[in-house]
């Protein structure tokens, strides 16, 4: 038996167990582009009722800066009970089912391959940035009080240490993150109240289809801190997909995002306090591009895509060190 | 030892073209993958091309900035320090076009085209 038919197997076997020895699973198929996750689409079926879901197995690597199978069901659940756009969490698995740690999300359909996005007239409506800024607003009103794990995430605790601090575990000298990170130390803004906040908030992770965002996915950064950080996460650079001019995901302006966002009471939003965020971005990007090329040099998992990011990582140096001597924006 | 021929930046070069000739065919997970390995293999080439010159000129210029002998990896460890510590806030902009100046250098061998992403405008 092959380790894919085996992990169908014990999938299959999952299901059973909650939905009952009459369910089964069918049409099971892999996206290979789920990262250092695996990830298998199946549908649920029992009796005539079928349900696509998302099968992820989360398994935790050292030094890596996400949250837990665990911890990210249970930001899921909070979210989707705050009434946002999220696949609905269905259920975890547990040692019994022998897949390590993981979950079981609902399919949701939709686009998210950025560039796809962005040459579509139909999903890339010129409203679409200012409505992703209300979600971004939504999102950020969750409760802070079920999830208070997630003051323990180092991120929460303080964000530039954080990946000062991964920096450290990946062992590569890289003189423009230290630049990066001496500046944001240096230049940091007063401290805001903390809130809810995705941590990898971007399009990529936006499930869009022609009425909008229908789905926000990726939830393994979570923590808490101050809003700006997410938006600036998503007006990043390396975000824009080649047009560098509209900031806030290739998709509108940082006007268009804060519009969006002040309209559906998310606060009043300084575009200063973005593009600090914005260095930070940069500065975190290169960090865990540094990290996905020490997964792999180091064989812990190794792959085209984690050997490439290794030397992507001097792109996004290049685009910080240009935005912090005034040249790009 | 010598090789016959063809050089090694050929077997490079061919194995890519050939996966940008595949590439295109595969389905969406593989098609993607055959995109990464072969810009991976034109980075080779690229690296391959350069050769050791512009590591000699980083390390020369770095001895010279922080006015200490060392190899370029005792000089880079020691840059690493001093940002982080502090001290080189009072030459800031300098040090800043340093290490710009050599991370250009490693840009031009991974994606010389991201170095044409324009001016702030």
């Amino acid at each position: 038996m092959t380790a894919d038919a085996d992990a169908e197997e014990l999938c299959g076997e999952a299901v059973r167990r909650r939905f009952g020895a009459g369910a089964r699973i069918e049409a099971l198929t892999r996206p290979t582009l789920g990262g250092a996750n695996t990830t298998v689409v199946f549908d649920i079926v029992q009796g005539t009722t079928r349900r696509r879901v998302v099968s992820r197995q989360t398994p935790t690597l050292i030094g890596s800066p996400f949250l837990t199978g665990h911890q990210q069901f249970e930001v899921m659940r909070a979210v989707h009970a705050h009434g946002l756009p999220v696949p609905e969490p269905l259920f975890e698995y547990d040692a019994v089912d022998g897949l390590g740690e993981g979950f079981v999300i609902a399919f949701t359909s939709g686009e998210t391959l950025p560039q796809r996005i962005l040459r579509s007239q139909e999903l890339a409506r010129p409203e679409l940035a200012g409505e992703i800024g209300g979600l971004l607003a939504r999102l950020h009103a969750c409760p802070t009080e079920p999830l208070a794990f997630l003051d323990d995430v180092a991120d929460s605790r303080d964000p530039i240490a954080a990946q000062r601090d991964r920096l450290d575990i990946y062992a590569e000298q890289h003189p423009a993150i230290e630049l990066g990170l001496r500046w944001l130390e240096r230049h940091r803004p007063p401290a805001k109240a903390r809130q809810f906040l995705h941590g990898d908030f971007r399009v990529g992770n936006l499930l869009v289809d022609a009425s909008g965002v229908r789905g926000v996915l990726d939830w393994e950064c979570s923590h808490f801190g101050d809003v700006h950080e997410d938006l600036g996460w998503f007006c990043a650079r390396p975000w824009r997909f080649g047009r560098p001019e509209l900031a806030a995901g290739g998709l509108g302006t940082r006007e268009a995002l804060r519009d969006g966002y002040e309209a559906a009471g998310g606060g009043a939003v300084d575009l200063a306090r973005v593009r600090y965020w914005e260095v930070f971005a940069l500065t975190r990007w290169a960090v865990l591009n540094v990290m996905q090329a020490h997964g792999h040099v180091r064989g812990v998992r190794r792959g085209l895509v984690f050997a490439a990011c290794g030397r992507n990582a001097s792109l996004v140096e290049y685009d910080l060190l240009m935005t912090l001597a005034g040249e790009l924006d | 030892m010598a090789q016959y021929r063809p050089e090694l930046n050929d077997l490079l070069r061919t194995v890519r073209a050939f996966l940008e000739e595949v590439g295109p065919r595969l389905g969406d997970g593989d098609r993607y993958q055959a995109r990464v390995a072969a810009f991976l293999l034109g980075v080779a080439e690229r690296e391959l091309a350069s050769a050791e010159v512009a590591d000699r000129s980083f390390e020369a210029r770095l001895a010279a900035f922080l006015a200490v002998p060392g190899d370029i990896a005792d000089l880079t460890g020691s840059l690493c320090a001093a940002i982080r510590a502090g001290d080189l806030d009072g030459r800031w902009d300098e040090t800043v076009a340093l290490v710009l100046r050599d991370v250009v250098e490693k840009v031009t061998i991974v994606r010389p085209d991201h170095l044409a992403t324009g001016p702030r405008s």
